[in-house]
């Protein structure tokens, strides 16, 4: 039987905030993040964004990288998550020196290759440092270098679900007995790349999304990083390390339907759904809460809604989607919200589905925007990517 | 407990040795129009070591691919950058994200099974090897398709050749690999055993008593780029199968190494 597996440290930024005291009130109030882009150099001016409202510059000093070196958007995001993580994990340099890193990317550093492309394609050598730092993996070597230590580093490109499925192979490691301590999660920027593949597929909205609403249209992008650190029970209880919550569920399958659209029923959700409730061993009536995947497109938010109703046959529980708060930030998303659910178990609340106003009969009826006081024992939370690669994670209260 | 065996069923590959594959069996002539060439061979590579370990679907897929799709990213980036006037095309956005040929494969082999992909420079075949050995492990799956792929473009290339980084050490020749092979808890007619993985850093501590293949040997037969390293393994399964312990040696860098120990099928 494998040791449990415990969360002792988190961190976050996005659109809603630094750290996770601003995102924690950010949700409880009910304020949303999204809106025009002041630090992207957009090339599209009509979608709002979940932009992280800070320079490179800015973020430079956060994260507290010198202001000449290398880097991308995406690995300044996740060394300032991985920092806060890391930080309240209360992890030695000892112990990250033995601790995994996996983080989840897409764009890796498709902020600067947009940027500097045709620098890129000239035989001239300027910004040719950026070349190397294209690749996904690069932004996590990035975030190891600021951070220190770690004994191995890896990362999933699995789109949209990418921190999800980090979190996952994490959670694989510790089951395998090949590491006792993982940082996982995920880090995403925005970028014109992003922007104009989501707008050539017509599925961003003008307007702030409105995920499970009748009038939805779309969803708008986000930005940010977040990380969790995994622990043993044993290595847990050695450091006398306080743990949030314990991860005691998880899965990952595939819809294999479409490229970019979600089979009829949501296959791939409700194996990934079902996978993590059976893992835990628990019934789908304890269930206390699901954050839902719920972008605001209209085929989304459908076939979850009937996976979820294919899930939790007796009884919805509260379902909520965060994306209006932060916008959908992609790869990132899986972690971010992953660090929603624990500070929701921790402080006894729902998060709002903002932009929701009036019922899809179609689509099951999430929490209103105003939020719920809940006390919450197990939490799922979703992220489904393009490629039809659906994860799902389940959080329990100690 | 005693741990699960995994075992290499068989495996299929293209490098700069072998030809375009021809993929009639495969593709129809309207389906191979629409897809990258990196895209056929993946069907290629994966439809026929699946074919060879006699599975139709399989439990699992892992893929690793240190710059994914680069011949769609560079359609969708020279639309954006103004490099051409050509428009932005949707399929070049879908199909230019790194889990694009996993999930394609998933849906030609029906696999609603876990699907992962992994993009970390040098070892990201390594990474998905490993999950997929822990899949089976873990009692997951029995088996599963554990892919590299990397393509070339005239562009990256000149690009990778004024950074002299990463693909071009050593080795001036760039090149290409796809790689698909079959991992399984099944002995039966198995090349090798997949022994272990490892992923760490510089120092991995080196058994001895192997025949071992470096990185470097790989790029010399083969030429280089990030995933180089699959075919490695597959040369280490031959040896294997001839009954000689092999340990595939992937010193990518300082910070990024693998392991990859290899046995004669059952317990030579």
């Amino acid at each position: 039987m494998p040791d449990r597996i415990y969360i002792t440290g988190a961190g976050v930024i996005s659109a809603i905030g630094r750290d996770k005291d601003q995102s924690l009130r950010s949700l409880m109030e009910g304020r949303g993040g999204t809106g025009p882009l002041h630090i992207l150099d957009a090339s599209l001016k009509d979608y709002p964004c979940g932009e992280v409202p800070f320079t490179e510059g800015e973020l430079r000093k956060m994260a507290g990288i010198p202001d000449d070196g290398i880097t991308t958007r995406s690995a300044l995001l996740g060394t300032i998550a991985l920092k806060e993580a890391v930080l309240q994990a209360g992890l030695s340099a000892e112990d990250i020196g033995r601790a995994a890193l996996i983080s989840g990317s897409t764009v890796g550093g498709m902020d600067k290759s947009e940027r500097h492309y045709l620098d890129f394609l000239s035989p001239r050598d300027r910004n040719t440092g950026y070349i190397k730092v294209h690749d996904c993996g690069s932004t996590t070597e990035l975030i190891a270098g600021a951070v220190g230590g770690f004994s191995m580093a890896t990362t999933l490109s699995t789109a949209c679900s990418s921190a999800a499925n980090a979190i996952i192979f994490g959670a694989s490691l510790i089951n395998a007995g090949l590491a006792d301590i993982v940082a996982a999660g995920g880090t995403e920027c925005l970028s014109n790349f992003h922007l104009n593949g989501f707008a050539s597929l017509m599925i961003l909205d003008t307007a702030p999304c409105r995920p499970f609403d009748h009038g939805r249209n779309g969803l708008n992008l986000g930005e940010g990083a977040a990380f969790v650190i995994l622990e043993s029970g044993s290595s847990a209880k050695r450091r006398g390390a306080k743990a949030l919550a314990r991860l005691s569920g998880w899965h990952n399958a595939c819809d294999a339907f479409h490229q970019t659209a979600t089979s009829e029923n949501g296959d791939g959700p409700y194996l990934a759904m079902k996978g993590a409730i059976e893992m835990a061993g628990i019934s789908p009536r304890e269930i206390d809460y699901v954050n839902a995947h719920g972008t605001g497109t209209p085929n989304n938010d459908l076939t979850e809604s009937r996976a979820l109703k294919r899930v939790f046959t007796r009884k919805m529980p509260p379902v909520s989607s965060t994306k209006g708060f932060t916008g959908h930030t992609t790869s990132a998303s899986g972690s971010i919200e992953t660090v929603f659910c624990l500070l929701a178990m921790e402080h006894g609340f729902i998060p709002g589905n903002l932009g929701w106003t009036a019922s899809d009969p179609d689509c099951l009826t999430p929490v209103p925007p105003s939020g719920l006081k809940a006390d919450l024992r197990h939490v799922l939370c979703n992220s489904f990517g393009f490629g039809g690669n659906d994860s799902a994670l389940l959080l329990s209260r100690i | 407990m005693m741990e699960k065996k995994v075992y290499i069923k068989s495996f299929s590959r293209i490098s700069v040795l072998d030809g375009e594959p021809d993929c009639r069996a495969f593709l129809t002539p309207m389906e191979a129009r629409r897809m990258s060439r990196m895209m056929k061979r993946a069907v290629f590579v994966s439809m026929t070591a699946l074919q060879k370990a006699g599975i139709g679907s399989p439990d699992a897929i892992v893929t690793g691919t240190g710059l994914g799709c680069l011949e769609n990213t560079e359609a969708f980036l020279k639309s954006l950058t103004g490099v051409n006037d050509l428009p932005l095309r949707p399929t070049s956005f879908m199909q230019s994200t790194h889990n694009t040929i996993s999930s394609m494969i998933a849906i030609r082999t029906g696999c609603h099974g876990y699907n992962a992909t992994y993009s970390h420079l040098g070892t990201s075949f390594e990474s998905a090897m490993l999950d997929g050995l822990l899949q089976i492990r873990s009692g997951s799956a029995a088996n599963v398709l554990a892919c590299a792929f990397e393509e070339l473009t005239p562009d990256f290339s000149r690009m990778l050749e004024k950074t002299g980084f990463g693909p071009t050490v050593k080795d001036g020749r760039l090149s290409e690999t796809a790689v698909a092979m079959v991992l399984s808890s099944d002995p039966q007619n198995a090349i090798c055993e997949l022994s272990s993985v490892k992923l760490g850093r510089s120092g991995i501590p080196m058994p001895e008593g192997f025949r071992i293949i470096t990185r470097d040997d790989a790029i010399s037969s083969y030429g280089n780029n990030f995933s180089v390293s699959a075919l490695a393994v597959c040369d280490g399964a031959l040896a294997a199968a001839e009954g000689e312990k092999s340990l595939i040696y992937n010193n990518f860098s300082g910070y990024d190494q693998a392991l990859t120990i290899l046995l004669p099928p059952c317990g030579n």
